[in-house]
């Protein structure tokens, strides 16, 4: 049984639908919350938005002018992306074997075993490894650039920057923003890889399928333009995070107790405002590539 | 053409929401002399610096620093006037994330081309200058409080401005190092020629380092001289502070 015969099982049009469907849930959740907080906080919320547009927009006129900071921008990919790397490497195993175990169990029912590699690979790379790398990364890199910065203003360490004749906006934030748009791509290839390594670990463990049968199985399905624009859709994820969290954090105020609020508003902003973006981003990608998810 | 150096504050006012932090205020400070801002806490001497080095703008007035007015530039219009300004935090403000002697190095590092060993002999140097040699690979939080305002001073002093704007310098430190300190900025202002600006309450400190005294109190100049001046000023609250903190 292929994708499209479980798709009219479940009584939807085509397998696309299954996540069109679940993404329509989502969204109306985000909106939900999105208009309870305009409407519990009115104009002080709207300002802020704004503020964040104007901090948003700041970042990119930043990358047309110079200096470009490359080797900020490079230290910033060390700490965001490589130190992310072991996070995202076992969040990607964990997930690869319970997909797979849900999988088995699902696919089971109509017989088609044999497809679990190619669900796996599918489920991972169009969606769940995006969106788990960037709540992830939301979480750890989120919190550490709101909490830095945050530290840094209420100590005067930014204003210091500034004395020493350093554009603050463009060292600390443009390069962490940038850093995070390069490291959410690169860091998403890892978590598909490692959950797909998980899913052959769990299925040898069940069935003894041998290495090459299941990354053949994987990939035979899977085309380019399957992978690259879910994958390429983590750069706003990474801008969305890098700004968010840079803004809050450049903006604290109110010493130990603004630095905590800042990194905990840069995780749950971050983390809403993904989760946000991602119905949208997915709704383009139908739009402008048809058929790619 | 105005002097080199020179620092000139016209009908400055600063408010931080509903609070009129600073209220018309307006003075001079001559190229190569030592500015010493005295006052109450919270009567507006640090926010005085900070915007003297655009840190924050005016709500109303002209700042001019050197020849430019600098009222209405922005951060990277900021860069090539910050180039010629050491600043001297309050808290210090080291970065926290790198040694003692990076700190000292940073600006070198972004602003000149000099070689890797030259930068540290130099940071090396201006360490010695403050007492802290030994302290160069040492990480800001391992050193005490003195010790971090004598780093902030080696820092601000790294690319030997013309401009030294000082926020309490004697803050937290023994009296025969703030002695020291005094006598390494009177050494600055002498062999460079540096225009100093100077917040402290210890007003021995003040003689020995001020040629000028501005007293602000409530966001107003109430008076503004020479330390004898102040001691014989028509304001009593003037004296009485000049009289009261003579032992420091």
């Amino acid at each position: 049984m292929r994708i499209q015969e479980l798709a009219n099982s479940l009584q939807v049009d085509s397998a696309p639908d299954v996540l069109i469907r679940a993404s329509y849930g989502i969204e109306s959740l985000a909106i939900l919350l999105w208009a309870a907080c305009v409407l519990t906080s009115g104009r002080q919320a709207i300002e802020w938005f704004g503020d964040l547009s104007l901090f948003q927009a700041k970042v990119i006129r930043e990358s047309f002018r110079r200096p470009f900071e490359f080797t900020e921008i490079l230290r910033q990919i060390f700490e965001i992306g490589w130190r992310s790397s072991p996070l995202i490497a076992l969040a990607g195993l964990a997930v690869g074997v319970v997909l797979s175990i849900h999988t088995r169990s699902t696919l089971e029912r109509f017989g088609a075993e044999s497809m679990i590699p190619t669900a796996l690979a599918f489920a991972l790379v169009k969606e769940t490894g995006p969106l788990i790398t960037g709540l992830l990364v939301s979480g750890r890199v989120g919190a550490g650039i709101g909490a830095e910065l945050g530290g840094m203003r209420v100590t005067e360490q930014i204003d210091a920057l500034e004395s020493l004749a350093v554009d603050s906006f463009k060292y600390l934030v443009f390069t962490r923003v940038v850093a995070c748009a390069i490291a959410l791509p690169l860091l998403t290839t890892l978590m598909n890889f490692t959950g797909m390594l998980g899913g052959f670990a769990a299925e040898s463990f069940i069935s003894n399928t041998s290495f090459r049968l299941y990354f053949t199985h994987s990939f035979n399905s899977l085309a380019f333009s399957d992978y690259v624009p879910p994958t390429l859709k983590t750069v706003v994820f990474g801008l969305i995070i890098g700004s968010t969290s840079a803004f809050l954090g450049y903006n604290a105020t109110g010493g130990a107790e603004g630095v905590g609020r800042a990194a905990t508003q840069s995780v749950v902003l971050s983390s809403i405002f993904l989760i946000v973006a991602d119905v949208w981003l997915v709704k383009f990608i139908l739009f402008a590539i048809p058929g790619s998810i | 053409m105005k002097e080199a150096g020179a620092i000139r504050f016209e009908g400055v006012s600063k408010n931080f929401g509903e609070r009129k932090v600073l209220r018309d205020i307006s003075f001079t400070v001559e190229a190569g002399t030592a500015f010493v801002l005295l006052g109450r806490s919270g009567s507006g001497k640090s926010v005085t610096l900070k915007l003297i080095c655009g840190l924050i703008k005016p709500d109303a007035g002209k700042i001019q620093v050197e020849t430019e007015e600098i009222t209405g530039l922005d951060s990277t219009g900021m860069i090539p006037i910050r180039k010629q300004m050491g600043f001297l935090f309050q808290s210090s403000a080291l970065f926290d994330s790198i040694s003692v002697g990076e700190n000292v190095a940073f600006a070198m590092r972004r602003h000149t081309n000099k070689p890797d060993q030259e930068i540290h002999d130099v940071a090396q140097k201006a360490l010695d200058q403050v007492g802290l040699g030994k302290e160069y690979d040492s990480m800001p939080s391992s050193l005490s409080g003195g010790m971090r305002k004598r780093a902030g001073l080696a820092r601000a002093l790294a690319l030997e401005p013309s401009i030294l704007l000082i926020d309490e310098p004697s803050a937290g430190l023994d009296p025969i190092t703030s002695s020291e300190i005094d006598d390494l900025l009177l050494t600055i202002k002498k062999d460079r020629q540096a225009t100093l600006v100077v917040v402290t309450h210890n007003i021995p400190s003040a003689r020995a380092v001020g040629d000028r005294m501005a007293f602000l109190d409530d966001g107003r100049i109430l008076a503004e001289g020479t330390a004898d001046e102040l001691e014989h000023s028509e304001h009593q609250l003037v004296r009485e502070f000049l009289k009261s903190r003579q032992g420091g």
